[in-house]
């Protein structure tokens, strides 16, 4: 169990931003099927690593490495750009905060889901198109909303899209940034359930960037708590929510009912 | 029951203490529990004795690793797929190793159940039986047919079977948790008041089934506040008065 090799080793990833260190020598391994909260207030650094880490903004320094498929481990940042973004396609996924930065507004909700199978080769229009409604079942949509374009969704209908967009190639690693956040309580219950079950139910390994602990403490095996740009503290989930070692984590734990 | 001569723990701690600190309240320091050192042997059931505040709750969460210890270790015989028996120490093990330890060997039954909004109270208590079995059908229904003799068992109403517990009252609640918790066999299973809430004959099951898993082989440590249901259950009693911190770190 322990002796597997990690999925991702994040080794002293650091970004500036002008002379401010915003992500400070972050480390961290994760497991296949494993999900990993990062929490923390807003400015922490918390968006800044999730980008360093799924090789969206090459960080001032560090490595990130990630076990493909077929090559063993490999540093993301000396892939060349081409390899990158056929993984950031197929085996990665990034679930954005605002659906508008992960959809394309403009074609339909089948076309966005497909799309990530053309990149795969797929060229068949009929298989592309059951596997998109099969997907938007999956994310519990109306398929028969298939045809329509984003623009006519909710936004929590729209997060349900943006995350089978990315699941729909089966990616083994999924990133996400806030991924409830801006949605009415009772759409976000609805869609943590969901994420719970695809995460559970698929073996995903996921990094979900959070500043609400319930968030957490439903989704993920294990948090890091960061605070201006450095992790103060990691641990099991139950453990860093029921027993916080560090002040600035009691500080949060205690600020919130119940997490 | 004395195990046998060449009876191995399936559980030991030694040196294990555990003080808060607080440090948003000036760093004050609570000191709760100190030497605490003891051996458990599989097919026991050690009733955790001591007042309101002793640290029994604390103990439990020490040895499942929900508490980190300030010193001393819990090592617990794990068999990791690898090597059967090998010993795993929850004050130090890494997280992969502690999820692994509470997929298979260390069932928790807090006094609170934590429910995932949607989810019913069916799939709740088969979950334990389904880690790692993928979605394979077989295995569902088979973690379903066990759960639903346990939900019966614990006479939880057919109607509330597909209802998530989140609704459900006090001692439902709880049994949807016990019912969790014995739906498989654990080497070791730690129980916090489980019968806390629980009317007359819920509480005799409840009893049935702590003597049903300790026969097969269960170590099982709990906090039995009703002395009736101690009696019935408890092997030994283990007297948290010997591990309070002494008047050096008041
Ligand atoms: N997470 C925590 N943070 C700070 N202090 C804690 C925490 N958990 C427990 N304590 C303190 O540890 C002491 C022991 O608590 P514990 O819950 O273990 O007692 P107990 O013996 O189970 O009592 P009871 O019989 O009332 O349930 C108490 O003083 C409690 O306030
Ligand atoms: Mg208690």
């Amino acid at each position: 169990m322990t002796d597997n090799p990690p999925l991702l080793r994040v080794q002293g990833v650091t970004m500036h931003y002008g002379a401010r260190r915003a992500v400070d020598d972050v480390s961290f391994d994760l497991w296949p099927g494993e999900v990993l909260a990062v929490v923390g207030e807003s400015g922490s650094g918390k968006t800044t690593l999730l980008n360093a880490v799924a090789a969206r903004v090459k960080p001032d320094a560090g490595r990130v490495g990630f076990m493909t498929r077929h090559d063993g481990m490999v540093d993301v940042y000396s892939m060349s750009e081409a390899q990158r973004r056929l993984l950031a396609r197929t085996d990665w996924g990034y679930v954005h905060q605002d659906a508008v930065q992960g959809l394309r507004m403009n074609v339909s909700a089948g076309a966005n889901v497909g799309e990530r199978l053309m990149a795969l080769g797929e060229r068949h229009y009929g298989r592309i198109r059951t596997e998109a409604a099969n997907w938007l079942q999956r994310v519990e949509m109306d398929a028969g909303r298939i045809d329509d374009t984003p623009a006519t969704f909710s936004g929590g209908m729209r997060q349900r899209l943006q995350i089978a967009r990315n699941l729909v190639t089966r990616p083994r690693l999924v990133f996400m940034d806030e991924p409830t956040s801006g949605l009415d309580v009772s759409v976000q219950a609805k869609l943590l359930d969901l994420l719970r079950t695809l995460t559970r139910g698929l073996s995903l390994a996921a990094i979900v960037v959070t500043h609400d602990l319930a968030v957490a403490r439903l989704l993920a095996h294990r948090m890091m708590v960061m605070k201006e740009g450095r992790v103060v503290e990691t641990g099991l989930t139950d453990q860093v929510l029921d027993d916080p070692q560090h002040p600035y984590t009691q500080l949060l734990v205690s600020s919130v009912l119940q997490p | 029951m004395m195990p046998g001569v060449g009876v191995k723990p399936v559980l030991r701690a030694s040196g294990l203490s555990k003080r808060f600190v607080l440090h948003n309240q000036g760093g004050v320091e609570l000191p709760v529990l100190e030497g605490v050192a003891f051996e458990a042997f599989p097919g026991e059931c050690i009733a955790l004795d001591g007042p309101s505040g002793a640290g029994k709750s604390t103990l439990l969460k020490l040895i499942y690793a929900n508490y980190r210890a300030s010193t001393g270790s819990v090592h617990v015989r794990h068999d990791d797929g690898v090597q059967a028996g090998a010993e795993v120490d929850m004050t130090r093990a890494s997280a992969q190793t502690l999820l692994a330890v509470r997929r298979s060997t260390i069932g928790y039954v807090s006094q609170f159940l934590r429910t995932v909004p949607r989810v019913g109270s069916l799939d709740v208590v088969a979950e334990p039986l389904l880690a790692g079995t993928g979605a394979d059908p077989e295995a569902l229904r088979d973690a379903h047919r066990q759960a639903q003799d346990l939900l019966l068992r614990l006479r939880i109403p057919q109607r509330l079977w597909h209802v998530a517990p989140a609704t459900f009252s006090g001692g439902e609640q709880q049994r949807i948790n016990l019912a969790r918790s014995f739906v498989r066999d654990w080497p070791v299973l730690l129980l916090d008041e489980p019968t806390a809430s629980l009317d007359a004959s819920n509480s005799a099951t409840v009893v049935a089934l702590i003597n049903e898993v300790r026969k097969r082989g269960t170590t099982v440590i709990g906090i039995f506040h009703d002395a009736h249901i101690r009696e019935q259950v408890a092997t030994r009693v283990l007297d948290m008065g010997c591990f309070q911190p002494g008047p050096r770190s008041r």
